[in-house]
Protein backbone atom coordinates (compact mmCIF):
# COMPACT_ATOMS: atom_id res chain seq x y z
CA UNK A 1 0.00 0.00 0.00
CA UNK A 2 2.98 2.23 0.60
CA UNK A 3 4.52 1.59 -3.27
CA UNK A 4 4.86 4.85 -4.84
CA UNK A 5 5.18 3.87 -8.61
CA UNK A 6 6.85 7.31 -9.96
CA UNK A 7 4.53 9.21 -10.98
CA UNK A 8 1.37 7.29 -9.54
CA UNK A 9 -0.07 8.96 -6.30
CA UNK A 10 -1.60 6.11 -4.09
CA UNK A 11 -4.78 7.78 -1.80
CA UNK A 12 -5.53 5.81 1.62
CA UNK A 13 -7.93 7.08 3.68
CA UNK A 14 -6.60 8.68 6.14
CA UNK A 15 -6.73 6.58 10.05
CA UNK A 16 -9.35 7.44 12.61
CA UNK A 17 -8.80 9.66 14.89
CA UNK A 18 -5.61 11.24 13.39
CA UNK A 19 -4.78 14.02 10.63
CA UNK A 20 -2.25 12.07 8.22
CA UNK A 21 0.83 13.78 6.93
CA UNK A 22 2.57 11.52 4.17
CA UNK A 23 5.59 12.33 1.86
CA UNK A 24 4.77 12.15 -1.79
CA UNK A 25 6.06 12.84 -5.24
CA UNK A 26 4.08 15.88 -4.67
CA UNK A 27 5.52 16.75 -1.35
CA UNK A 28 3.93 16.97 1.46
CA UNK A 29 0.52 15.94 1.78
CA UNK A 30 -2.04 16.73 4.93
CA UNK A 31 -4.74 14.46 5.35
CA UNK A 32 -7.70 15.15 7.48
CA UNK A 33 -10.32 12.43 8.65
CA UNK A 34 -13.65 12.76 6.58
CA UNK A 35 -15.58 12.23 10.15
CA UNK A 36 -14.14 14.76 11.81
CA UNK A 37 -16.13 17.28 14.04
CA UNK A 38 -14.70 21.19 13.35
CA UNK A 39 -13.48 20.67 16.75
CA UNK A 40 -11.40 17.99 16.04
CA UNK A 41 -9.94 19.64 13.18
CA UNK A 42 -8.63 22.55 14.55
CA UNK A 43 -7.80 20.94 17.49
CA UNK A 44 -5.42 18.52 15.32
CA UNK A 45 -4.21 21.17 13.57
CA UNK A 46 -3.43 23.67 16.72
CA UNK A 47 -1.41 20.07 17.64
CA UNK A 48 0.87 19.91 14.96
CA UNK A 49 1.69 23.97 15.33
CA UNK A 50 2.34 23.64 18.91
CA UNK A 51 5.76 23.44 20.86
CA UNK A 52 7.02 26.28 18.26
CA UNK A 53 9.11 25.14 15.41
CA UNK A 54 6.99 22.45 13.22
CA UNK A 55 7.95 19.93 10.88
CA UNK A 56 5.58 22.05 8.77
CA UNK A 57 7.54 25.27 8.62
CA UNK A 58 7.95 26.86 5.08
CA UNK A 59 7.01 23.40 3.82
CA UNK A 60 4.67 22.66 0.37
CA UNK A 61 1.75 21.06 1.09
CA UNK A 62 -1.36 19.43 -0.41
CA UNK A 63 -4.34 20.14 1.93
CA UNK A 64 -6.42 16.76 1.45
CA UNK A 65 -10.03 16.74 2.99
CA UNK A 66 -10.70 13.71 1.16
CA UNK A 67 -15.07 13.92 1.35
CA UNK A 68 -15.45 16.06 3.92
CA UNK A 69 -17.97 18.52 3.54
CA UNK A 70 -15.93 22.08 5.10
CA UNK A 71 -17.67 25.10 4.91
CA UNK A 72 -15.94 28.78 4.15
CA UNK A 73 -16.14 29.41 8.09
CA UNK A 74 -13.28 26.40 8.37
CA UNK A 75 -11.48 27.17 5.39
CA UNK A 76 -11.22 30.85 7.23
CA UNK A 77 -10.06 29.29 10.52
CA UNK A 78 -7.88 27.10 8.82
CA UNK A 79 -5.85 30.26 6.73
CA UNK A 80 -5.99 32.60 10.38
CA UNK A 81 -4.83 29.81 12.62
CA UNK A 82 -3.01 26.84 11.35
CA UNK A 83 -1.31 28.64 7.19
CA UNK A 84 -0.66 31.89 8.02
CA UNK A 85 0.92 31.62 11.04
CA UNK A 86 2.07 28.25 10.71
CA UNK A 87 4.10 29.60 7.49
CA UNK A 88 3.17 26.93 5.64
CA UNK A 89 2.69 26.94 2.17
CA UNK A 90 -0.37 25.60 0.40
CA UNK A 91 -0.04 23.77 -2.96
CA UNK A 92 -3.61 23.16 -3.91
CA UNK A 93 -6.48 21.87 -1.98
CA UNK A 94 -8.17 18.51 -2.13
CA UNK A 95 -11.83 17.61 -1.75
CA UNK A 96 -14.65 15.54 -3.57
CA UNK A 97 -17.59 17.41 -1.59
CA UNK A 98 -18.94 19.49 -4.61
CA UNK A 99 -20.18 22.46 -2.29
CA UNK A 100 -16.81 22.29 -0.09
CA UNK A 101 -15.27 22.82 -4.20
CA UNK A 102 -17.46 25.22 -5.18
CA UNK A 103 -16.40 27.56 -2.08
CA UNK A 104 -12.45 27.26 -2.61
CA UNK A 105 -12.92 27.76 -6.88
CA UNK A 106 -14.92 30.87 -5.99
CA UNK A 107 -12.41 32.38 -3.82
CA UNK A 108 -9.61 31.57 -6.08
CA UNK A 109 -7.87 28.84 -4.43
CA UNK A 110 -5.84 26.16 -6.42
CA UNK A 111 -7.88 22.76 -6.51
CA UNK A 112 -7.24 19.23 -7.15
CA UNK A 113 -4.00 17.62 -7.55
CA UNK A 114 -0.91 20.01 -7.62
CA UNK A 115 0.05 20.78 -11.21
CA UNK A 116 3.66 19.23 -11.48
CA UNK A 117 6.37 22.40 -11.69
CA UNK A 118 9.30 23.08 -13.96
CA UNK A 119 10.57 20.21 -15.62
CA UNK A 120 8.04 17.64 -14.64
CA UNK A 121 5.24 19.76 -15.94
CA UNK A 122 6.61 18.93 -19.39
CA UNK A 123 5.96 15.11 -18.60
CA UNK A 124 2.47 13.18 -18.52
CA UNK A 125 0.92 14.49 -15.35
CA UNK A 126 0.50 12.47 -12.66
CA UNK A 127 -2.02 10.00 -12.29
CA UNK A 128 -4.63 9.89 -9.35
CA UNK A 129 -5.09 6.43 -7.94
CA UNK A 130 -8.05 6.13 -5.63
CA UNK A 131 -8.82 3.12 -3.41
CA UNK A 132 -12.30 3.79 -2.75
CA UNK A 133 -15.99 4.14 -4.13
CA UNK A 134 -17.31 7.37 -4.95
CA UNK A 135 -20.61 7.70 -3.39
CA UNK A 136 -23.61 9.73 -4.78
CA UNK A 137 -22.83 13.80 -4.90
CA UNK A 138 -18.87 13.14 -4.97
CA UNK A 139 -17.23 14.57 -7.35
CA UNK A 140 -13.54 14.42 -8.22
CA UNK A 141 -11.69 16.21 -10.87
CA UNK A 142 -7.98 15.79 -11.85
CA UNK A 143 -6.23 16.23 -14.79
CA UNK A 144 -4.39 13.48 -15.22
CA UNK A 145 -5.68 10.15 -15.60
CA UNK A 146 -7.88 9.03 -12.92
CA UNK A 147 -8.15 5.60 -11.59
CA UNK A 148 -10.85 4.22 -9.47
CA UNK A 149 -10.37 1.10 -7.36
CA UNK A 150 -14.05 0.67 -6.88
CA UNK A 151 -17.16 1.92 -7.80
CA UNK A 152 -18.49 5.17 -8.91
CA UNK A 153 -21.96 5.21 -8.06
CA UNK A 154 -24.97 6.73 -9.67
CA UNK A 155 -24.82 10.55 -8.99
CA UNK A 156 -21.16 10.47 -8.40
CA UNK A 157 -19.27 12.50 -11.15
CA UNK A 158 -15.66 11.95 -12.23
CA UNK A 159 -13.83 14.30 -14.20
CA UNK A 160 -10.19 13.75 -15.88
CA UNK A 161 -8.43 15.50 -18.12
CA UNK A 162 -6.63 12.14 -19.22
CA UNK A 163 -8.07 8.72 -18.92
CA UNK A 164 -10.24 7.10 -16.52
CA UNK A 165 -10.65 3.64 -15.40
CA UNK A 166 -12.89 2.12 -12.87
CA UNK A 167 -12.34 -1.25 -11.72
CA UNK A 168 -15.81 -1.50 -10.12
CA UNK A 169 -19.01 -0.25 -11.28
CA UNK A 170 -19.51 3.08 -13.51
CA UNK A 171 -23.11 4.29 -12.92
CA UNK A 172 -22.49 7.62 -12.41
CA UNK A 173 -20.54 10.75 -14.89
CA UNK A 174 -17.71 10.01 -16.65
CA UNK A 175 -15.84 12.62 -18.76
CA UNK A 176 -12.40 11.46 -19.87
CA UNK A 177 -10.17 14.31 -21.54
CA UNK A 178 -12.29 16.63 -20.13
CA UNK A 179 -10.12 20.19 -20.84
CA UNK A 180 -10.65 18.58 -24.64
CA UNK A 181 -8.86 15.59 -25.11
CA UNK A 182 -10.88 13.63 -27.60
CA UNK A 183 -8.18 10.75 -27.53
CA UNK A 184 -8.64 9.77 -23.96
CA UNK A 185 -10.47 6.50 -23.17
CA UNK A 186 -12.45 5.32 -20.35
CA UNK A 187 -12.23 1.79 -18.89
CA UNK A 188 -14.53 -0.35 -16.75
CA UNK A 189 -15.17 -3.44 -15.63
CA UNK A 190 -19.13 -2.96 -15.42
CA UNK A 191 -20.75 -0.39 -17.45
CA UNK A 192 -24.20 0.86 -16.02
CA UNK A 193 -23.47 4.19 -16.87
CA UNK A 194 -26.58 5.95 -18.96
CA UNK A 195 -24.06 8.89 -20.26
CA UNK A 196 -20.47 9.18 -20.72
CA UNK A 197 -18.56 12.07 -22.03
CA UNK A 198 -14.97 12.29 -23.81
CA UNK A 199 -13.36 15.60 -24.59
CA UNK A 200 -15.99 17.50 -25.70
CA UNK A 201 -18.71 14.89 -26.76
CA UNK A 202 -21.20 13.43 -24.79
CA UNK A 203 -23.09 9.99 -25.62
CA UNK A 204 -26.89 8.54 -24.05
CA UNK A 205 -26.63 4.96 -23.71
CA UNK A 206 -29.25 2.97 -23.55
CA UNK A 207 -30.01 0.07 -20.85
CA UNK A 208 -30.87 -2.45 -23.50
CA UNK A 209 -27.50 -2.35 -25.64
CA UNK A 210 -25.76 -5.44 -25.71
CA UNK A 211 -22.38 -3.46 -23.09
CA UNK A 212 -24.87 -2.64 -20.42
CA UNK A 213 -23.42 -4.60 -17.33
CA UNK A 214 -20.26 -5.79 -19.28
CA UNK A 215 -16.67 -4.73 -19.12
CA UNK A 216 -15.85 -1.92 -22.05
CA UNK A 217 -13.45 0.44 -23.19
CA UNK A 218 -14.84 3.80 -24.88
CA UNK A 219 -13.70 5.79 -26.95
CA UNK A 220 -13.94 8.04 -29.47
CA UNK A 221 -12.99 7.37 -33.60
CA UNK A 222 -14.16 9.30 -36.53
CA UNK A 223 -16.15 11.68 -33.66
CA UNK A 224 -18.12 9.16 -32.87
CA UNK A 225 -18.60 6.92 -29.51
CA UNK A 226 -17.00 3.08 -30.11
CA UNK A 227 -17.56 1.18 -27.44
CA UNK A 228 -15.13 -2.41 -27.25
CA UNK A 229 -15.48 -5.18 -25.06
CA UNK A 230 -12.38 -4.88 -22.21
CA UNK A 231 -10.55 -7.92 -23.08
CA UNK A 232 -6.67 -8.71 -21.69
CA UNK A 233 -4.28 -10.04 -24.54
CA UNK A 234 -2.35 -12.44 -23.45
CA UNK B 1 -27.24 1.24 29.23
CA UNK B 2 -26.07 4.60 27.80
CA UNK B 3 -28.27 6.17 25.98
CA UNK B 4 -28.46 5.42 21.85
CA UNK B 5 -29.67 8.58 19.95
CA UNK B 6 -30.27 6.75 16.27
CA UNK B 7 -31.39 9.39 13.40
CA UNK B 8 -33.74 7.70 10.47
CA UNK B 9 -33.57 9.07 7.64
CA UNK B 10 -33.42 8.33 4.17
CA UNK B 11 -32.84 11.65 1.96
CA UNK B 12 -35.84 10.45 -0.46
CA UNK B 13 -39.24 11.30 1.11
CA UNK B 14 -41.71 8.47 1.00
CA UNK B 15 -39.99 6.18 1.59
CA UNK B 16 -41.20 5.01 5.36
CA UNK B 17 -38.55 7.06 7.87
CA UNK B 18 -42.08 7.94 9.81
CA UNK B 19 -43.38 4.73 9.93
CA UNK B 20 -39.81 3.03 10.70
CA UNK B 21 -39.66 5.97 13.56
CA UNK B 22 -43.05 4.90 15.15
CA UNK B 23 -42.99 1.31 14.56
CA UNK B 24 -39.60 1.18 16.26
CA UNK B 25 -40.06 3.07 18.69
CA UNK B 26 -43.13 1.19 19.93
CA UNK B 27 -41.43 -2.39 19.84
CA UNK B 28 -38.56 -0.69 21.72
CA UNK B 29 -40.66 0.40 24.32
CA UNK B 30 -43.01 -2.84 24.57
CA UNK B 31 -39.39 -4.58 25.52
CA UNK B 32 -39.06 -1.99 28.47
CA UNK B 33 -36.14 0.65 26.92
CA UNK B 34 -37.09 4.03 28.09
CA UNK B 35 -37.85 5.36 24.31
CA UNK B 36 -38.67 8.66 22.89
CA UNK B 37 -39.56 9.69 19.61
CA UNK B 38 -38.32 12.81 18.78
CA UNK B 39 -39.95 14.27 15.47
CA UNK B 40 -37.30 16.75 13.68
CA UNK B 41 -39.42 17.21 10.87
CA UNK B 42 -40.27 21.24 11.50
CA UNK B 43 -43.10 22.31 9.77
CA UNK B 44 -44.26 19.23 8.18
CA UNK B 45 -44.64 16.75 11.46
CA UNK B 46 -46.00 13.49 10.85
CA UNK B 47 -44.77 11.01 13.54
CA UNK B 48 -47.62 12.92 15.85
CA UNK B 49 -50.36 11.57 13.54
CA UNK B 50 -48.67 8.24 12.80
CA UNK B 51 -48.30 7.43 16.83
CA UNK B 52 -52.13 8.69 17.25
CA UNK B 53 -50.89 11.38 19.36
CA UNK B 54 -51.53 14.44 17.79
CA UNK B 55 -54.22 15.32 20.28
CA UNK B 56 -52.09 15.52 23.42
CA UNK B 57 -49.65 17.81 21.90
CA UNK B 58 -49.47 20.77 23.92
CA UNK B 59 -45.55 21.99 23.37
CA UNK B 60 -43.20 20.80 20.98
CA UNK B 61 -39.57 20.84 20.33
CA UNK B 62 -39.35 24.24 19.18
CA UNK B 63 -40.89 25.59 22.49
CA UNK B 64 -38.20 23.60 24.26
CA UNK B 65 -35.41 25.11 22.31
CA UNK B 66 -37.12 28.62 22.16
CA UNK B 67 -37.26 28.29 26.77
CA UNK B 68 -40.92 28.66 26.51
CA UNK B 69 -41.39 25.12 28.54
CA UNK B 70 -39.23 22.39 29.86
CA UNK B 71 -38.24 19.58 28.14
CA UNK B 72 -40.19 17.04 30.34
CA UNK B 73 -43.26 19.54 29.51
CA UNK B 74 -43.27 19.01 25.98
CA UNK B 75 -42.68 14.88 25.92
CA UNK B 76 -46.30 13.42 24.99
CA UNK B 77 -45.87 9.71 27.08
CA UNK B 78 -48.08 7.09 25.26
CA UNK B 79 -50.78 5.68 27.54
CA UNK B 80 -50.69 2.57 25.69
CA UNK B 81 -46.91 2.15 25.98
CA UNK B 82 -45.13 2.52 29.05
CA UNK B 83 -42.21 3.85 28.90
CA UNK B 84 -42.87 5.57 25.02
CA UNK B 85 -42.87 9.69 24.70
CA UNK B 86 -42.76 11.78 21.46
CA UNK B 87 -40.97 15.40 21.59
CA UNK B 88 -43.40 16.75 18.81
CA UNK B 89 -42.36 18.79 15.92
CA UNK B 90 -43.92 22.47 15.41
CA UNK B 91 -46.67 23.09 12.10
CA UNK B 92 -46.49 26.07 12.44
CA UNK B 93 -42.69 27.16 12.28
CA UNK B 94 -39.65 25.72 9.23
CA UNK B 95 -36.64 24.32 9.34
CA UNK B 96 -34.76 27.22 10.50
CA UNK B 97 -36.39 27.54 13.90
CA UNK B 98 -33.94 25.81 15.17
CA UNK B 99 -29.77 25.39 15.34
CA UNK B 100 -27.88 22.11 15.01
CA UNK B 101 -26.00 23.33 18.62
CA UNK B 102 -29.50 23.65 19.76
CA UNK B 103 -30.63 20.45 18.52
CA UNK B 104 -27.15 18.72 19.89
CA UNK B 105 -27.94 20.14 23.64
CA UNK B 106 -31.71 18.91 23.15
CA UNK B 107 -30.85 15.34 22.14
CA UNK B 108 -27.73 15.38 25.04
CA UNK B 109 -30.99 16.32 27.37
CA UNK B 110 -32.43 13.65 26.38
CA UNK B 111 -29.63 11.13 26.80
CA UNK B 112 -30.23 11.49 30.68
CA UNK B 113 -33.71 10.59 30.59
CA UNK B 114 -34.17 7.43 28.01
CA UNK B 115 -32.22 4.34 26.91
CA UNK B 116 -33.02 5.41 22.99
CA UNK B 117 -33.63 8.61 21.07
CA UNK B 118 -34.95 7.75 17.52
CA UNK B 119 -34.87 11.06 15.56
CA UNK B 120 -37.18 11.11 12.84
CA UNK B 121 -35.53 12.92 9.78
CA UNK B 122 -37.25 15.05 7.64
CA UNK B 123 -36.64 14.05 3.80
CA UNK B 124 -33.86 16.05 1.96
CA UNK B 125 -30.25 16.76 2.66
CA UNK B 126 -30.12 20.36 3.88
CA UNK B 127 -30.55 22.07 7.34
CA UNK B 128 -33.42 20.20 7.99
CA UNK B 129 -31.34 16.97 7.83
CA UNK B 130 -28.34 18.02 9.61
CA UNK B 131 -30.71 19.74 12.02
CA UNK B 132 -31.80 15.79 12.54
CA UNK B 133 -28.51 14.05 12.39
CA UNK B 134 -26.14 16.42 14.55
CA UNK B 135 -27.01 14.92 17.47
CA UNK B 136 -27.08 11.44 16.80
CA UNK B 137 -24.58 8.82 16.97
CA UNK B 138 -26.30 6.21 14.70
CA UNK B 139 -28.28 5.74 12.05
CA UNK B 140 -30.71 4.07 9.78
CA UNK B 141 -30.96 4.80 6.61
CA UNK B 142 -34.51 3.78 4.61
CA UNK B 143 -35.15 3.07 1.39
CA UNK B 144 -37.64 1.40 -0.96
CA UNK B 145 -35.45 -1.00 -3.60
CA UNK B 146 -36.22 1.61 -6.79
CA UNK B 147 -33.75 2.98 -8.06
CA UNK B 148 -34.16 6.88 -7.69
CA UNK B 149 -34.44 6.07 -3.85
CA UNK B 150 -31.09 4.23 -3.80
CA UNK B 151 -29.67 6.43 -5.07
CA UNK B 152 -30.66 9.21 -2.95
CA UNK B 153 -29.81 7.11 -0.22
CA UNK B 154 -26.09 6.38 -1.54
CA UNK B 155 -26.17 10.49 -1.32
CA UNK B 156 -27.54 10.46 2.60
CA UNK B 157 -24.91 7.69 3.42
CA UNK B 158 -22.02 9.24 2.09
CA UNK B 159 -23.34 12.67 4.14
CA UNK B 160 -23.85 10.51 7.20
CA UNK B 161 -20.03 9.20 6.82
CA UNK B 162 -18.93 12.01 6.51
CA UNK B 163 -20.29 13.55 9.64
CA UNK B 164 -19.31 10.87 11.33
CA UNK B 165 -22.15 8.46 12.00
CA UNK B 166 -21.74 4.98 13.09
CA UNK B 167 -22.89 2.39 12.86
CA UNK B 168 -24.93 3.48 9.63
CA UNK B 169 -27.63 0.46 8.83
CA UNK B 170 -29.90 -0.16 6.28
CA UNK B 171 -33.66 -0.90 6.24
CA UNK B 172 -35.07 -1.76 2.73
CA UNK B 173 -38.78 -1.25 2.83
CA UNK B 174 -41.69 -1.86 1.02
CA UNK B 175 -40.24 -4.80 -0.75
CA UNK B 176 -42.80 -6.84 -3.19
CA UNK B 177 -41.39 -10.22 -3.80
CA UNK B 178 -43.31 -10.85 -6.87
CA UNK B 179 -41.94 -8.35 -8.39
CA UNK B 180 -38.20 -8.49 -7.48
CA UNK B 181 -39.29 -12.29 -9.12
CA UNK B 182 -40.09 -10.42 -12.20
CA UNK B 183 -37.25 -8.78 -12.70
CA UNK B 184 -39.09 -5.31 -12.25
CA UNK B 185 -37.90 -4.87 -8.71
CA UNK B 186 -34.10 -4.29 -7.13
CA UNK B 187 -33.55 -7.19 -4.80
CA UNK B 188 -31.68 -6.81 -1.67
CA UNK B 189 -28.74 -7.64 -3.56
CA UNK B 190 -28.69 -5.14 -5.84
CA UNK B 191 -29.47 -2.82 -3.09
CA UNK B 192 -26.15 -3.55 -0.92
CA UNK B 193 -23.80 -3.29 -3.61
CA UNK B 194 -24.45 0.03 -4.22
CA UNK B 195 -25.07 1.40 -0.81
CA UNK B 196 -22.28 -0.95 0.67
CA UNK B 197 -23.63 -0.63 4.70
CA UNK B 198 -25.08 -3.21 6.89
CA UNK B 199 -28.37 -4.48 6.74
CA UNK B 200 -30.60 -4.66 9.48
CA UNK B 201 -34.09 -5.11 8.37
CA UNK B 202 -36.58 -5.61 4.79
CA UNK B 203 -40.07 -5.18 5.05
CA UNK B 204 -42.72 -6.09 2.97
CA UNK B 205 -44.90 -4.38 1.20
CA UNK B 206 -48.10 -4.39 3.61
CA UNK B 207 -51.34 -2.85 3.51
CA UNK B 208 -51.80 -2.74 6.33
CA UNK B 209 -49.44 0.04 6.84
CA UNK B 210 -51.77 2.25 5.16
CA UNK B 211 -54.38 1.41 7.56
CA UNK B 212 -52.45 1.43 10.93
CA UNK B 213 -51.00 5.28 9.77
CA UNK B 214 -54.06 6.61 9.24
CA UNK B 215 -55.36 5.32 12.08
CA UNK B 216 -52.70 6.31 14.70
CA UNK B 217 -51.71 2.72 15.49
CA UNK B 218 -48.30 1.47 15.18
CA UNK B 219 -48.40 -2.02 13.95
CA UNK B 220 -46.01 -2.79 16.70
CA UNK B 221 -48.73 -2.03 19.28
CA UNK B 222 -49.55 -5.88 18.76
CA UNK B 223 -50.32 -6.38 15.16
CA UNK B 224 -49.52 -9.82 13.23
CA UNK B 225 -48.75 -8.44 9.50
CA UNK B 226 -45.38 -8.92 7.52
CA UNK B 227 -44.47 -6.00 8.56
CA UNK B 228 -45.18 -5.58 12.07
CA UNK B 229 -42.88 -8.80 12.28
CA UNK B 230 -40.39 -7.39 9.96
CA UNK B 231 -40.51 -4.49 12.39
CA UNK B 232 -40.26 -6.32 15.58
CA UNK B 233 -37.15 -8.21 14.23
CA UNK B 234 -35.27 -5.12 13.54
CA UNK B 235 -35.95 -3.76 16.75
CA UNK B 236 -34.55 -7.08 18.24
CA UNK B 237 -31.38 -6.48 16.24
CA UNK B 238 -30.75 -3.18 17.24
CA UNK B 239 -30.38 -4.84 20.52
CA UNK B 240 -27.89 -7.20 19.06
CA UNK B 241 -29.53 -10.41 18.43
CA UNK B 242 -29.11 -12.36 15.57
CA UNK B 243 -32.56 -12.66 14.03
CA UNK B 244 -32.78 -14.61 10.57
CA UNK B 245 -34.61 -12.78 7.95
CA UNK B 246 -38.28 -13.26 7.09
CA UNK B 247 -38.59 -15.47 4.44
CA UNK B 248 -40.72 -13.56 2.38
CA UNK B 249 -41.36 -16.09 -0.40
CA UNK B 250 -42.78 -19.24 -0.90
CA UNK B 251 -41.40 -21.52 1.40
CA UNK B 252 -40.26 -23.90 -1.21
CA UNK B 253 -38.57 -21.64 -3.21
CA UNK B 254 -35.09 -19.87 -2.39
CA UNK B 255 -36.61 -17.22 -0.38
CA UNK B 256 -35.09 -13.60 0.88
CA UNK B 257 -32.90 -15.62 3.13
CA UNK B 258 -31.37 -17.73 1.18
CA UNK B 259 -30.06 -14.77 -0.74
CA UNK B 260 -28.80 -12.65 1.91
CA UNK B 261 -27.24 -16.32 3.00
CA UNK B 262 -25.72 -16.15 -0.77
CA UNK B 263 -25.06 -12.37 -0.28
CA UNK B 264 -22.81 -13.14 2.68
CA UNK B 265 -21.43 -16.21 1.20
CA UNK B 266 -22.77 -18.43 3.74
Amino acid sequence: MNEKNGEELRREPAENGQILLKGGVQGLRLIIPEHFSGEELRKGLQEILSGGKHILQGARVVFDLQGRSTDAGEILWILEHFVWPGNVFVLSWVTYSAETLDVLRRSGFPTGEPAPTGHAAERARVSLVLERSLRSGQRVEHGGDVVIVGSVNDGAEVFAGGNIVVWGRLQGIAHAGSEGNADARILTRVFEASQVRIGRKVSYVDKDSSWWGKSVVIGIEDETFIVRPLTIQS
Amino acid sequence: MTCRVIVVTSGKGGVGKTTTTANLSVALASRGYKVVAMDADIGLRNLDVVLGLENRIVYTLVDVVEGNCRLLQALVRDKRVNNLHLLPAAQTRTKDAVTPEQMRTLCDELREHFDFVLVDSPAGIEGGFRNAAVGADEALVVTTPEVSAVRDADRIIGMLEAMGKSPIRLIINRIRPYMVKRGDMLDVGDVLDILAVDLVGVVPDDDSVVTSTNRGEPLTLGGNSPASKAFENISLRLCGEDVPFLNLDNPEKEGLFGKVKKLFGL
